[in-house]
């Protein structure tokens, strides 16, 4: 990973960082032609876009200001923490009935013969 | 008369209704006519662009089929007997209106516009949608966007052929709630519900020529939108005037306990907002602020490209100027990193909103063979999500991984909270703050799909509201040399949807009677 | 060559609420048996889309608090939720809602006494999450029940300061005691309510560094905790001996062969991209709630447990079994509070009569509370015995009257004149058995004090063993003396 590297080194994708995030985000990888074209596509949203967030010329405005999570202050304004009183839905077994693959209540998915269960 | 019932807006539809001079099963009716004049045929998932029978190029497509609920006419049908009985029918009693197919309708097939939703039916309603369903609403389809809401065009949906421009067909309909916009601008609903995460109901609205309010975040709850980004998702109306605008947003706004973020601030109801004497005190002395970035740096607005944008913009500035307000030049120095830090604030959260889609539990599952269950989560979502998606989850991987955490993501919340740092100190000089919606007019479609980053900067006028979670309206205001129509927008401080709508009406009022002319 | 065994432990109890963490199914799932699967399920605890978090249950922060105040841990007045992303079929969302950055609590520690000797163990947080759910794999495929997603966990993290698989156990069970006595959580292993995994390193000694951990999981007792941290040291230290060097490995413990199975090698830590949770607001607690939420916190079982020693004189055994459970250390306190006399008699009492009672398995009463012989009645039973109004042996047939009837003892006693006899009657008896008994009574002129002992079991079963023992031996001393 990035390690000691200059941020805009480790900024861009290769085709070993491609195989990585395809394998976190559980996509399988395409022809080669396809994912060279996803890591220029990539690459040039990174250095069109990302780069800029990256603008040193923000640093010390950025150092000076605490990050914020929806830009409103919903302090004071929202429900407060809910009680503990049961609810139930009112139609559990509709849910494991949506289920691509469900038997005797229980969703079905296929064995992973390598692993343990944890 | 039909016809004609489908130019009406939901205000006058619901005096008409209540007088009794119009049944609702007649402006159903009226509705389902218009719909099978224009639509052409409606957003499928087995269905290829432009392999039609009629021709796709001259059609809406704004909705995904089923277009029409079985339910909707015997809705319309109650709705009259309670009328004659004089029982209440609610706000929206009668009025047909569409919905973003994003948000869950219970018991009905929701897709997001993905083929890994295309066989999920929602087991609830989403909060917005059940509000305007207990005012009496009639909802008649869901509406077609971008997959999972990602781009501006709505031309990267699962569900073909793509929807069009009512003003013009050649070109698109913006996104991500172009169906929305283009059913509200064809009169095939009178008024409908989008979601507005970087501009995704302002830009079409402002392409299509119809109103499009993106609340304060926090004003309507999310309960049952898919989310893209949760904490920049807002949920909107988009309508034909600014008084319907005010009428929905009365009926889905306020505090949902479903929703932790929502807000308990009140809304006024729209219907003591807008008498011609509290239009006019609004009005005075009103200061609106001319942000210097959103009309001559060329990177936002190009002075070529937009200069129909830009006089459009400045003949409202004059409007407002006659009617007692005072134009203020302010600066929001931090707009040009608005679209930079939404990349990196979006990608993260959409990519982790993206993980439940696992064929475990719903939507498509893949039926090869498969030799353990990462290669059923792989397969799955390889064969369900399209190349947005796939784009925009593996960025958000690699920007949100360790080494670059704390770099990026928490790097692009500071720069959030300094855009949102502009538009707090413009608050103190003024009440309101104007500038064109969108850098261009509609683009044709085809004509930038493909280019993420130019699809990407069509929103970079609109997102910073988004970043600051401040309110933002959409609203025609010209049409250029082409007669695509031209958004104005206006944005307030938080929580003043009341102001802003009365400002928005104001112009609407005025322009309504003179219009810019090339 | 001896090393030193450092043992640090991480434990996740489920904190003892109705509802889960942020939807309102019922968590009955992880208190009762045999739940169908799939039926306290909702859109949100099952991940589906469209749906959020709800706000936070009040309930969870309160327990927590409660236990962050008792281990005298730092609650921070602010605290966040984070995502923790990663693939795995019982977790629906494909994220974890935990708290990564700002945890509800820091440090504290908890003290324990482990074969008479004192340990105190430091904490290094306490933070809230939510529970996965459970598979199975049967006929070949995952069967997945998500009952349990989104029940409310608290996950105590400790520093390495435990030196030995013994004392881990003990730590285990003081820790388990403690939910139990605040009622945070019912902290059965069995049923997963507090679910132990154990870091274990070794190194030369004390000044040195410490040794590369590795990790053991699912241990579901404390017993099979011991024998897996002892089977690792063992482990470790042979590999070590040998010269080789420890990986970090993550060991699942089978308790069938009583065996650790290597389940993979941790080459790097698994990037989990953690971010806030943007759907949940932040968890404000101030001093006002942690006042209410530790309002009527009990007296810590190592502290109840140092005072019957100290105080009562106790021993520090039958202190033990007292404390173990709290509803048994409160109906103790009771007794002690209404009974005026020796703590130690009614520390036998309890011990002795009422938990037999109680672990009898043809009782019906499950839980002391239920028993009829109230903490009052025993109170009052332990002062007629003292006072004399009925006799010792007398004890225990009123308490199984007790049991029956529900009455109070003086109530039993007068119901049914189980009152000693008079003096004058209990002398006519003992005058009357030394009478029919001549025999007897040469013996013991001639010296054979034992021979007494017939006759005393004559005139108790004359009085239907009411009198009082050591009484009528007395007696019939004088008697037969006076012969």
């Amino acid at each position: 990973m990035a390690g000691n590297d200059a941020p805009h080194d480790a900024l861009f994708i290769n085709e070993e960082r491609l195989k990585q995030l395809q394998k976190w985000a559980a996509i399988a990888p395409q022809s080669n032609e396809e994912d060279l074209y996803l890591i220029r596509e990539l690459n040039n949203q990174l250095n069109e876009m990302v780069i800029k967030v990256l603008d040193p010329a923000l640093d010390s405005s950025l150092e000076n200001i605490m990050p914020t999570h929806y830009g409103v202050n919903l302090n004071g304004r929202c429900a407060s923490m809910r009680d503990d009183i049961v609810e139930p839905w009112p139609d559990p077994e509709a849910l494991t009935e949506m289920a691509p693959r469900s038997r005797d209540g229980y969703f079905v998915v296929p064995v992973n013969k390598h692993e343990s269960l944890k | 008369m039909s016809e004609s019932l489908c130019k009406y807006s939901a205000t006058e539809l619901r005096a008409l209704i209540q007088s009794r001079q119009v049944s609702a099963v007649e402006i159903y009716d009226a509705h389902v006519n218009q719909i099978n004049a224009v639509e052409g045929r409606s957003g499928g998932v087995d269905q290829e662009e432009g392999e039609n029978n009629y021709s796709d190029d001259q059609h809406i497509h704004a909705f995904v089929k089923p277009t029409l609920f079985k339910s909707a006419r015997a809705k319309a049908e109650a709705i009259d007997n309670d009328i004659h009985r004089g029982i209440d029918t609610g706000l929206l009693g009668g009025i047909p209106f569409a919905v973003k197919d994003i948000f869950c309708v219970k018991d009905t097939h929701t897709s997001a516009a993905s083929y890994i939703l295309h066989n999920y039916i929602a087991p609830f309603h989403a909060t917005a949608v059940e509000r305007i369903l207990g005012e009496g609403g009639i909802l008649i389809g869901k509406t077609n966007l971008d997959e999972f809401v990602y781009g501006s065009s709505t031309e990267s949906s699962a569900y073909k052929p793509v929807t069009r421009n009512p003003i013009d067909p050649s070109r698109v309909p913006g996104g991500s709630s172009g169906g929305s916009a283009a059913a509200v601008a064809a009169g095939e609903a009178v008024f409908s519900l989008g979601s507005d995460t970087a501009g995704s109901i302002r830009q079409p609205a402002a392409f299509c020529g119809v109103v499009g309010l993106k609340p304060t975040y926090g004003r309507v709850s999310r309960w049952g939108l898919i989310a893209m980004a949760a904490s920049l998702d807002c949920v909107g109306p988009l309508t034909k005037t600014v008084k319907d605008c005010a009428l929905a947003l009365q009926v889905i706004a306020g505090l949902d306990h479903k929703d932790w973020t929502t807000v308990t601030d009140p809304l006024s109801s729209s219907e003591t907002l807008f008498s011609e004497d509290i239009i006019q005190q609004s009005m005075k002395g009103l200061k609106i602020g001319w942000p210097s970035e959103y009309f001559e740096d060329p990177d936002l607005i190009d002075p070529i490209e937009g200069d129909d944008i830009l006089k459009a913009v400045r003949h409202a500035a004059e409007i407002y100027k006659s009617l007692g307000a005072e134009i203020i030049p302010i600066s929001l120095p931090h707009t040009a990193y608005a679209i930079p830090a939404y990349f990196v604030i979006s990608r993260v959260e959409l990519a982790s909103d993206l993980h439940r889609f696992d064929g475990v539990k719903y939507g498509h599952r893949t039926s090869n063979p498969v030799k353990d269950v990462y290669e059923m989560y792989e397969a799955s979502r390889t064969e369900g999500l399209g190349v947005q998606p796939k784009q925009r989850i593996l960025m958000g991987m690699h920007v949100s991984s360790a080494g670059y955490a704390d770099q990026l993501y928490e790097r692009a919340l500071r720069l959030r909270a300094l855009i949102r740092q502009d538009f707090d100190h413009a608050f103190e000089k003024v009440d309101v703050i104007m500038s064109a919606t969108t850098p261009t007019t509609a683009f044709p479609i085809g004509g930038i799909y493909g280019d993420t980053v130019q699809m990407q900067n069509a929103d970079r006028l609109t997102v910073p509201a988004n970043h600051a979670g401040v309110p933002a309206i959409s609203l025609p205001c010209g049409l250029d040399s082409s007669g695509l129509p031209i958004g104005l927008q206006l944005i307030g401080p938080d929580f003043t949807e009341d102001r802003l709508l009365q400002v928005a009406f104001a112009f609407e009022q005025v322009y309504k009677q003179t219009p810019i002319d090339h | 060559m001896k090393y030193e065994a450092v043992i640090g432990l991480e434990i996740h109890i489920q904190l003892k609420t109705k509802s889960k963490l942020f939807c309102g199914c019922s968590t009955q799932a992880a208190y009762e048996r045999d739940i169908p699967p799939n039926r306290n399920i909702c859109p949100i605890c099952t991940g589906h889309p469209g749906v959020l978090p709800r706000p936070i249950n009040k309930k969870v922060v309160e327990l927590a608090v409660r236990l962050a105040s008792a281990t005298q841990s730092h609650i921070n007045p602010e605290s966040d939720f984070d995502r923790k992303n990663y693939f795995y079929a019982d977790l629906p969302k494909g994220y974890q809602i935990t708290q990564h950055g700002q945890p509800l609590a820091d440090g504290g520690h908890i003290e324990f006494y482990n074969e008479g000797v004192h340990h105190r163990i430091a904490l290094d947080h306490m933070h809230l999450e939510e529970d996965p759910g459970k598979s199975k794999i049967e006929d070949g495929v995952w069967l997945v029940d998500m009952n349990r997603c989104g029940v409310p966990l608290v996950e105590i993290v400790t520093l390495p300061d435990l030196r030995s698989a013994s004392q881990a156990s003990a730590f285990v069970t003081e820790f388990r005691r403690i939910v139990q006595y605040l009622g945070v959580s019912e902290g059965n292993m069995e049923m997963g309510n507090l679910r132990c995994d154990a870091n274990v390193s070794l190194r030369p000694s004390s000044s040195d560094p410490l040794g590369t951990k590795t990790e053991i999981k699912n241990l579901n007792s404390t017993h099979f905790m011991e024998d897996a941290i002892n089977w690792e040291i063992n482990r470790q230290t042979r590999l070590l001996k040998e010269g080789g060097a420890i990986k970090q490995i993550t060991i699942s413990w089978d308790e069938q062969t009583s065996e650790g199975n290597v389940s993979r090698e941790k080459e790097s830590e698994a990037d989990y991209r953690y971010f806030r949770e943007p759907n949940l607001l932040p968890v404000i607690i101030d001093l006002d709630f942690v006042n209410h939420a530790i309002s009527d916190i009990p007296e810590l079982p190592s502290k109840r447990h140092h005072r019957y020693v100290t105080e009562f004189g106790l021993s520090a055994a039958d202190a033990a079994t007292l404390i173990d459970d709290r509803s048994i250390s409160d109906y103790f306190e009771a007794v002690v509070i209404n009974y005026k006399g020796s703590s130690k008699k009614a520390a036998n009492w309890v011990r002795n009569h009422i938990l037999r009672l109680l672990n009898d398995p043809a009782c019906p009463y499950n839980s002391i509370s239920d028993l009829p012989v109230t903490a009052t009645y025993l109170a009052e039973l332990l002062t007629i015995m003292d006072n004399g109004s009925i006799s010792e042996a007398m004890g225990p047939k009123i308490l199984q009257k007790i049991l029956e009837s529900g009455l109070s003892p003086e109530q039993i006693v007068a119901q049914e004149g189980l009152r000693p006899p008079e003096e004058n009657d209990l002398v006519q008896m003992i005058d009357q058995a030394l009478a029919d008994d001549p025999k007897t009574v040469k013996r013991y002129r001639e010296g054979n004090d034992k021979v007494l002992n017939r006759l005393i079991g004559i005139v108790m079963k004359q009085a239907q063993g009411r009198a009082d023992a050591k009484r009528v031996r007395t007696l019939l001393v004088e008697r037969a003396d006076a012969l």
